[in-house]
């Protein structure tokens, strides 16, 4: 079935009278937090200015089909409301069946969007044109970050890479590091063993931290799995020696999310260094579409995706929880789709 | 990785080439400083990392800069961005570039693919360029693969708004002060022009503020109207706005103007429908671009559904959104389909289904109900998006 409804006038007025009661929209209302850090204000301002605005060069026509990740399912449906915008006479139809099913959908139907909440290998991109789809084109349009949280009382200071792949993999060691060995030596912490918390193989995050962060080494076992980023986070809360990898937009009480050592200096969680590029755990969010394909319906899911890696759709991934992809990143896709600009 | 560091095949051997260029006309200290990082090569994520964040310096200038051309066509690859065409009377021309030649730096920085990402020429050429325009490019040439180090002047960007804020409140600004200045579609609000954006920090006091706004003319559409307003903010307050913005460009409009600011209104009543659109003259505060009452329905909404404050990234995403007002309409249900609310609510479709139906309707749904819905919900392929703009729907019909 098409999914092409958007909150109409009337039914944001509606929808106001229905929610009303529950926002408190009146004055007395306490005002805002009012940030007081323009410095910060204007950086991040910054950073987001220089994400290309998007600019329709031709009228497109017809119905685009975006097919996966259910974790992006949410964005997807902003990006379908502002790409009609432009485009009126477009019909978005937006299916979430799983990133593992994206894949599957593109070889069935060459003109579809796939949409996976995680990078795509070559290989992968090599399979896709063994089944028939000619010019399988990766494209990165937004990041998820992953935190390694621990209780706020905890002392580490930083994280590695090495570190993080000791702990939560038995590549170097079949013996679970202590606290010491990761630089916090004085404390009632110091000579205990990490513990693991996760969440389940089947999730997103475990997926993607075993296949790209530790590039297939065998992961540890005996740690605790729970199923939610909010579950994870209430455990690490209760227990000052435990350590937990989920993501960045999570958030809970008692716990914080450490900086990670990278480029020879400790890279803060922050906003900024996130969307710089500096912080270095963040999960790359993809659509494919095939290039060789040239027919309107085609057409109309290439212009989806150049909609896709422009400024209101950027924003719209920030809205849904994850961040903007990196401008490099974003600009090759551009030029993917396009090429040959006046320079 | 720094693509100042990361070089690999083709183009460490173009690289050596270069430095020996450099060498040859006595700038060795300058291509070593630029082409080698100090930092241990760091991998130990697994991945890209970019840290050259120069990339993202985009408004953070203390003034908007202006946009040069070369004048070229052109194919980014990765041994560079290569020539396509040349436009005549262009920079390129004037420097006799001919179709494939290949620009290999731009002051020392690759331009191309890098890593599997874009240094794009254009970006390249304004961020390097000095005032008058010139930049230093490595050039290889086509016929017979030489490489050159040239100086070009660049050709200025035409397409400038320029003018001036006034204001007549004695105001001893602080250094924090925030400028923005939006030059904004009337027609299509949702068509953000490129480069019609400019945010700063104010280091002046003087009552009369030149600005320039270096816009991008291919975003400008001669049929839509166009105008543009300023705030000053400071301390998490908007203390001067333009009341009046002004039209510009089109439709017989100047691209001279004088944009007069005054205080904000001291007080914000209660308008009843907010949500439906703030009035005009309301106040703003704190974050540029965004009034004091869509400020309160933004948190109060977070508030409501996601227990939290909103983070300063959100906040600004909010600045920069074009038609905020009607925009924060649809907040309710993007944030009750987010994944966020998901995992609070507990993670689970019938526990999440239960939590919307509650906040929607105002009620615990039946059994049946709940078994219809999810029902509905595999029907739209598990959207969480389209569920509840179904249950919004009905809900709607019902009153």
């Amino acid at each position: 079935m098409a999914r092409t409804s958007v909150l109409s006038v009337s039914s944001v007025a509606l929808l106001c009278a229905i929610l009303a009661p529950m926002t408190c929209l009146n004055a007395q209302v306490p005002a805002a937090q009012a940030p007081n850090n323009s410095a910060g204000i204007a950086e991040l301002y910054g950073m987001l200015q220089a994400i290309e605005p998007y600019r329709k060069t031709t009228e497109v026509s017809g119905k685009v089909r975006v097919v996966g990740s259910t974790a992006m399912d949410t964005v997807a449906h902003m990006w379908s409301t502002g790409f009609k915008q432009f485009h009126k006479n477009v019909a978005i139809e937006i299916t979430a069946a799983g990133s593992a099913d994206a894949l599957k959908q593109i070889v069935g139907d060459r003109k579809v969007v796939a949409m996976l909440s995680r990078p795509v290998k070559d290989d992968e991109i090599e399979e896709l044109k063994k089944a028939g789809v000619q010019q399988p084109t990766r494209f990165i349009v937004a990041r998820e970050a992953l935190g390694v949280w621990v209780h706020s009382s905890n002392p580490l200071p930083s994280i590695s890479g090495d570190q993080l792949r000791a702990i939560f993999t038995k590549e170097s060691s079949a013996e679970i590091p202590t606290w010491s060995t990761l630089g916090v030596t004085t404390g009632p912490i110091a000579n205990k063993p990490v513990k693991i918390v996760l969440r389940p193989e089947t999730s997103g995050t475990h997926a993607f931290l075993k296949e790209f962060v530790f590039a297939g080494a065998p992961m540890r076992e005996g740690g605790q799995i729970l199923q939610s980023n909010a579950e994870v986070l209430s455990a690490v809360s209760t227990d000052p020696e435990m350590i937990t990898v989920c993501g960045l937009r999570a958030s809970g009480k008692s716990v914080r999310s450490v900086p990670l050592f990278a480029g020879g200096k400790p890279v803060a969680s922050d906003d900024q260094a996130v969307l710089s590029g500096q912080y270095p755990l963040t999960r790359y969010l993809t659509l494919i579409v095939d290039m060789s394909q040239t027919d309107a319906q085609a057409k109309a899911s290439q212009e989806f995706v150049h909609f896709a890696l422009c400024q209101t759709a950027q924003l719209d991934a920030i809205r849904a929880g994850f961040f903007p992809a990196e401008l490099p990143k974003l600009r090759a896709g551009l030029d993917q789709l396009q090429g040959n600009q006046l320079r | 990785m720094s693509r100042r560091w990361l070089l690999s095949g083709d183009r460490i051997a173009v690289f050596v080439m270069a430095i020996a260029i450099a060498l040859a006309n006595g700038a060795l200290a300058i291509a070593q400083s630029r082409f080698v990082d100090s930092g241990a090569r760091d991998r130990d994520f697994g991945f890209s990392q970019w840290q050259d964040t120069s990339e993202w310096a985009g408004g953070m200038t203390s003034a908007q800069v202006p946009e040069w051309k070369l004048g070229v066509q052109a194919d980014n690859t990765e041994t560079g961005v290569v020539i396509r065409s040349v436009t005549p009377g262009s920079a390129a021309s004037r420097m006799r570039f001919e179709p494939g030649d290949i620009i290999i730096t731009v002051n020392g920085f690759q331009v191309g693919i890098v890593n599997d990402g874009l240094y794009d020429l254009r970006e390249e050429l304004t961020r390097r360029a000095d005032k008058e325009g010139f930049v230093s490019l490595i050039v290889q040439d086509h016929i017979n693969r030489s490489l050159h180090k040239v100086q070009v002047r660049l050709d200025g960007s035409q397409s400038a708004l320029r003018g001036e804020l006034i204001y007549r409140e004695r105001f001893t600004l602080s250094p924090d002060a925030i400028v923005a200045i939006n030059l904004e579609n009337v027609s299509r609000p949702f068509a953000v022009v490129r480069n019609g954006q400019v945010l700063y920090r104010l280091n002046s006091s003087a009552p009369t503020i030149p600005f320039e706004i270096n816009y991008d003319p291919a975003y400008i559409t001669p049929q839509d109207i166009y105008q543009v307003r300023a705030t000053i903010s400071s301390g998490g307050r908007t203390i001067l706005e333009t009341r009046q913005p002004a039209r510009v460009l089109t439709q017989g409009n100047p691209n001279q103007v004088k944009l007069l600011l005054s205080a904000p209104a001291t007080t914000v009543g209660n308008t009843g429908n907010a949500l439906a659109g703030a009035p005009p003259q309301v106040i703003t505060a704190g974050y540029p671009n965004l009034n004091t009452l869509l400020q309160q329905q933004v948190a109060q909404v977070y508030r409501q559904y996601l227990e939290r404050e909103p983070f300063p990234l959100e906040w600004v995403t909010w600045t920069m959104t074009p038609g905020a007002s009607d925009r924060i309409a649809s907040l309710p249900l993007e944030l009750m389909a987010s994944q966020e609310y998901f995992d609070k609510v507990g993670n689970s479709n019938p526990l999440w289904f239960a939590s919307i139906f509650q906040s929607i309707l105002g009620k615990r749904p039946s059994q049946r109900e709940v078994a219809e819905w999810m029902r509905r919900f595999a029907e739209v392929g598990n959207s969480r998006t389209e569920l509840l703009r179904q249950l919004y729907t009905q809900a709607s019909a019902k009153r």
